[in-house]
């Protein structure tokens, strides 16, 4: 990851959906590089191994449900705007109350 | 998968319908912070039976995958999904869908390129101006979670005629397999995608209905063809379904890949199907609405007539069981296809409630009695059938058409009595016949008798019946 | 230096000793240390607790059956959910969140009549190693207020080692639980991976976290684990086991294997290796059996580590964009709105984090990260199991003595590079204890033992008879 190139660091903040403005994208932009660039060696190492991912810790298969309580949110209880029932978010215009 | 009971990874229900909204809901399925989800076994059991009765390869296990993407109605902004790369195993993968074109009486084949178990995302309806300029959006998680099953076809299909009727047969075999009522409200969407030959694929969204399916498809044919015999260019997009218009409109303007981020879910380890295999594979073999229609068929009953009772189970069950029973086939499917179908059509009542159907027991007898000419099919038709259909409950005695005990001697006496009608009959006058018909039932001084029972009697003998 | 055990609190409260009096007596602790020390983000009101231990003396007087923990102060790490306290996870996003319900393990509490007398800092999202990260504060280290208790469990750690609590539940995603002891003289114990429930631990790293008794004895860790351990029908990787009970036994010198693995035993500051070297040879030196190991793959380790837990932090905080959660967006339109919410809710670290997570994951590079780091995994957790299968690992905790404040802050691979001991026991699965061995210019120095899967057994027995040789069972500040 190359901070010259500002294509990925867009595509990073598009996708993670931080506001960030040009002095945080730079600074990120530049610890990012070189997390990066210390990440990479899993890579390498993984060629070399050629192992199979291990994406759950043990080789074991999960549990199904068959029923049972359902616990009931009050969603009125959340720090959320409900209006009539429904939950409300900013979708194209309006202020929104702090 | 209304019928799945639960939620995919929760305990609310899966059929919200008539709740008050965001009242089906619980830490799970709004992705509150530390809950997490735990799989219902009914889901994949019908999913699994679903992926048998399309002839999928199943996996040994699945495994579910998140897919992220923001959106108000989408709570933890990752939907619980399948995919088939990055370590994600849908639950079947190739398989096609043998469906009958009811236009040419045959089979016709799509392949299938996988269907995946995914969760619902909640419900959003916008304020004035719609989703493109509605202020605020207003959601409702109530169906957030619910079980889906994804569908997707490989690009087999020639025409929006296809498309409907392959959608229409896949519903089905979903109804048959107990996964989904396609009657209620919002049990299944459609995203339809459609190329014209020179330009490029555009995808149709929204689509909520079969009969939309062809609308929308035939829609976007004629677009398409129309920018391109004028030299236009058809480019990759997404356009949206307004069934109030009739037209598709653009949804987003630019069309750039997205980055779904796709990784196993760890909170869910893989689940293995072995057990579920048997169970499942049976559960497809008993309810394939193919095997019913073939079954039907051999019995002699028309293919119009077998395909109307395989689309209406409970009156295929009841053909069925009538049948069993000893009931002629040909008949009871008239019966109970056509004629008892189309009362209740006329009453609106449901066909698809088994409550509206009459006992076994009432098709046979009323088989047999017009089998044995008791009475004739007119009679049940136009006397029996209409109260029937009213309450299938009824006492069936008390809705059978009154016979006269001893007709023959009534008639005899009848003839004897009305000589001149009689000579004017033979000698050619029909409405001769009415006037002794009418002499007849008066002469036995009931009223439900059946008239074309007496005038074939008189017929038969003044020697001129069949 | 003092010395209090949370089984023998539990022992007096049996024989009759006033519950109330205990809870002043923790109190007190607190009236003393949190000033300084800031171990806890939200304390209960003390009224409430004098009022849990009225009841509770009432239901012993009458002779009632109390539950396991009856009259004991936990503290719980405050990225653990409760209804009766706030819980934030250490960040803004949440700041004054209270979840509609508890989690597992506080329900397993609240059953044996334990009280929860506050929820303790962290770093946010549980992402960083001194408690430095957190939104509100840093915590400071009681055995040296000028430097940090480690992290991200370091509220936990810090308000056992000033006696502000009798146990404490921390959470354990590369050495979050067992790092805080090291640099407290606390016992952290990292289950196997499945044998605590997460149901409702506030996920970090979902695939290498587990919820950790901590507490000041080996003792009390055992006790706390019995209470907490065992599957959970809500978690779906939980483990199909029963509670567990231990015995109480320390081990044998004679006849114990300990492997020495090279890669995590080397590189440590001298201090460190020193007292590390001193428990290993009096075990060696009572017949306890020493063998010397190398996996290569274990350099490869805390890559590895970083790369799938950032990938999970970044899908697992994608929920917060504003619609449930108190931190807010001011614009009105929706995708502004997120990334404000988002930008004031989450602090550098986390969103370096996040970044990094969606870098990992994005076409084109998951299979050279995220994907590839999976694969590393695997070789990394066979090794292990073979080698815990003849042996106890013997393992640094920490690479360094406790920092300074702010000694770390600058640089994030510097930050990292102090979990290179303990996320192996993470990316294996396998259970992990961490006890005191020792001061060095008056901070604390630990040891890691690392077990086999469901071997928690064999860690407590260890720890017991290393704690026999120590003498520091139950230590914290005066």
């Amino acid at each position: 990851m190359e901070c010259k190139d500002k294509e990925v660091m867009e595509k990073l903040v598009e996708i993670a959906k931080i506001s960030l403005n040009e002095e945080e994208r730079k600074t990120l932009c530049d610890e990012l590089s070189r997390i990066a660039e210390y990440l990479k060696a899993v890579g390498e190492a993984a060629r070399e191994l050629g192992t199979e991912p291990l994406y759950y810790v043990w080789d074991l298969g999960g549990p199904l449900r068959d029923g049972g309580e359902s616990h009931r949110v009050d969603v009125r209880e959340l720090p959320t705007k409900v209006k009539d029932g429904h939950i409300a978010v900013p979708w194209r215009g309006g202020r929104v109350e702090e | 998968m209304t019928e799945a009971g639960s939620k995919l990874f929760c305990n609310c229900k899966a059929n919200y319908r008539g709740m008050e909204p965001n009242t089906n809901v619980c830490p799970v399925c709004i992705g509150l912070p530390g809950a997490l989800p735990v799989v219902n076994r009914k889901s994949v059991e019908l999913a699994l039976a679903a992926s048998l009765a399309f002839s999928c390869s199943t996996p040994e296990y699945i495994v579910f995958t998140r897919k992220h993407y923001f959106y108000p109605d989408l709570p933890k902004n990752y939907q619980i999904s399948m995919y088939e790369r990055a370590g994600g195993v849908p639950i079947c993968r190739g398989g096609r869908v043998r469906y009958l074109d009811i236009h040419a009486w045959e089979w016709k084949e799509c392949r299938l390129r996988r269907i995946n178990i995914e969760e619902d995302p909640g419900k959003t309806v916008y304020g004035e101006g719609g989703i493109l300029r509605s202020a605020e959006a207003y959601v409702d998680y109530n169906r957030s979670g619910v079980p889906l099953l994804e569908i997707i076809t490989e690009p087999d299909l020639g025409s929006a005629r296809e498309a409907r009727q392959l959608v229409e047969y896949v519903l089905l075999v979903l109804e048959y397999l107990g996964v989904t009522n396609p009657r209620l409200e919002g049990a299944f969407r459609v995203d339809a995608n459609v190329s014209v030959e020179g330009g490029e694929r555009v995808e149709v969204k929204n689509i909520g209905s079969t009969l939309d399916v062809e609308r929308a498809i035939n829609y976007e044919i004629m677009r398409q063809s129309a920018i391109l015999s004028s030299g236009g260019k058809v480019e990759r997009e997404t356009r949206h379904w307004d069934a109030e218009r009739g037209s598709t409109r653009p949804l987003r303007q630019k069309e750039q890949e997205e980055d779904y981020l796709y990784f196993p879910d760890p909170d869910l380890p893989p689940i293995f199907l072995r057990e579920m295999v048997d169970r499942a594979r049976s559960l497809a073999a008993l309810n394939d609405p193919s095997a019913l229609f073939a079954q039907v068929v051999e019995l002699g009953v028309s293919k119009e007539m077998a395909w109307s009772l395989v689309t209406t189970r409970p009156a295929l069950e009841l053909f069925l069981q009538s049948v069993k029973r000893g009931a002629d086939p040909q008949l009871s499917a008239r019966l109970i296809a056509v004629d008892y179908k189309g009362e209740l059509r006329e009453k609106n009542r449901d066909p698809y409630d088994p409550s509206s159907w009459p006992a076994t027991e009432y098709v046979t007898e009323l088989v047999r009695l017009v089998k044995e000419g008791v009475y004739t099919y007119d009679a049940v038709k136009g006397i029996v059938l209409p109260k029937l259909a009213e309450n299938p409950m009824v006492d069936l005695k008390s809705v059978l058409p009154q016979r006269a005990e001893n007709l023959d001697s009534i008639i005899d006496e009848v003839l004897k009595r009305e000589e001149r009608a009689v000579k004017d009959y033979l000698s050619g006058k029909a409405q001769a016949m009415n006037y002794l018909v009418g002499a007849v039932i008066k002469a036995t001084g009931k009223k439900a008798l059946d008239p074309r029972a007496i005038r074939e009697a008189i017929e038969k003998r003044l020697g001129r019946g069949s | 230096m003092k010395s209090r055990e949370a089984w023998q609190e539990l022992e007096k409260i049996r024989e009759g000793r006033d519950v109330v009096g205990h809870v002043e007596e923790v109190l007190a602790r607190v009236e003393k240390w949190e000033g300084e020390v800031k171990a806890y983000i939200s304390l209960e009101i003390p009224e409430l607790l004098r009022q849990r231990g009225e009841e509770l003396e009432r239901r012993l007087r009458k002779g009632e059956k109390v539950g396991k923990l009856a009259g004991l102060l936990v503290s719980v790490k405050d990225n653990i959910c409760t209804t009766a306290l706030p819980t934030t996870a250490g960040s803004r996003m949440l700041d004054g969140y209270v979840s509609p319900y508890n989690a597992t393990v506080v329900e397993r509490l609240l059953a044996e009549d334990a009280i929860v007398i506050g929820k303790t800092n962290l770093d946010e999202f549980a992402m960083g190693s001194t408690t430095e990260l957190s939104a509100f504060w840093p915590t400071r280290n009681p055995w040296d207020l000028t430097r940090v208790p480690g992290g991200s469990s370091g509220g936990s750690a810090s308000s056992l080692a000033y006696g502000g609590a009798d146990l404490s539940l921390g959470s354990d995603t590369g050495g979050s639980a067992r790092l805080p002891a090291a640099y407290t003289a606390t016992v952290g114990l990292k289950p196997t991976y499945g044998l605590v429930s997460r149901y409702g631990l506030i996920p970090y790293g979902n695939s290498l976290e587990q919820i950790s008794p901590m507490a000041r004895s080996v003792r009390d860790v055992a006790l706390l684990l019995e209470v907490i351990g065992g599957w959970d029908a809500r978690d779906a990787t939980s483990l199909r086991v029963g509670s567990p009970v231990f015995s109480l036994e320390p081990a044998e010198a004679r006849g114990q294997k300990i492997c020495l693995v090279k890669e995590m035993v080397e590189g440590a500051e001298e201090p460190v290796e020193k007292l590390f070297w001193n428990v290993v040879e009096k075990l060696s030196s009572e017949g306890a059996e020493l063998e010397e190991v190398r996996i290569p793959v274990l350099s490869k380790a805390l890559p590895t580590y970083y790369t799938i837990a950032f990938a999970e932090a970044a899908s697992n905080l994608a929920r917060y964009a504003g619609i449930f959660y108190p931190s807010k967006g001011s614009s009105g339109i929706w995708e502004e709105y997120v990334g404000e919410a988002r930008a004031k809710g989450f602090g550098r670290e986390v969103k370096r984090r996040i970044l990094m997570g969606v870098y990992a994951l994005s076409e084109g590079f998951r299979d050279e990260f995220y994907v590839a780091a999976t694969r590393v995994r695997r070789a990394i957790r066979d090794e292990v199991l073979k080698l815990t299968r003849r042996c106890i690992i013997a393992a640094q905790a920490s690479p360094i003595l406790p920092p300074r404040i702010g000694e770390r802050l600058d640089d994030p691979l510097k930050l990292y590079y102090m979990d290179m001991y303990t996320v192996v026991a993470n990316l294996a699965g396998v259970p992990a204890l961490v006890q005191p061995i020792g001061f060095s210019h008056g901070l604390p120095v630990g040891i890691q033992w690392i077990a086999g899967p469901l071997e928690e057994q064999k860690l407590i027995s260890l720890g017991l008879l290393v704690e026999s040789l120590t003498g520091l069972a139950g230590v914290m500040v005066d």
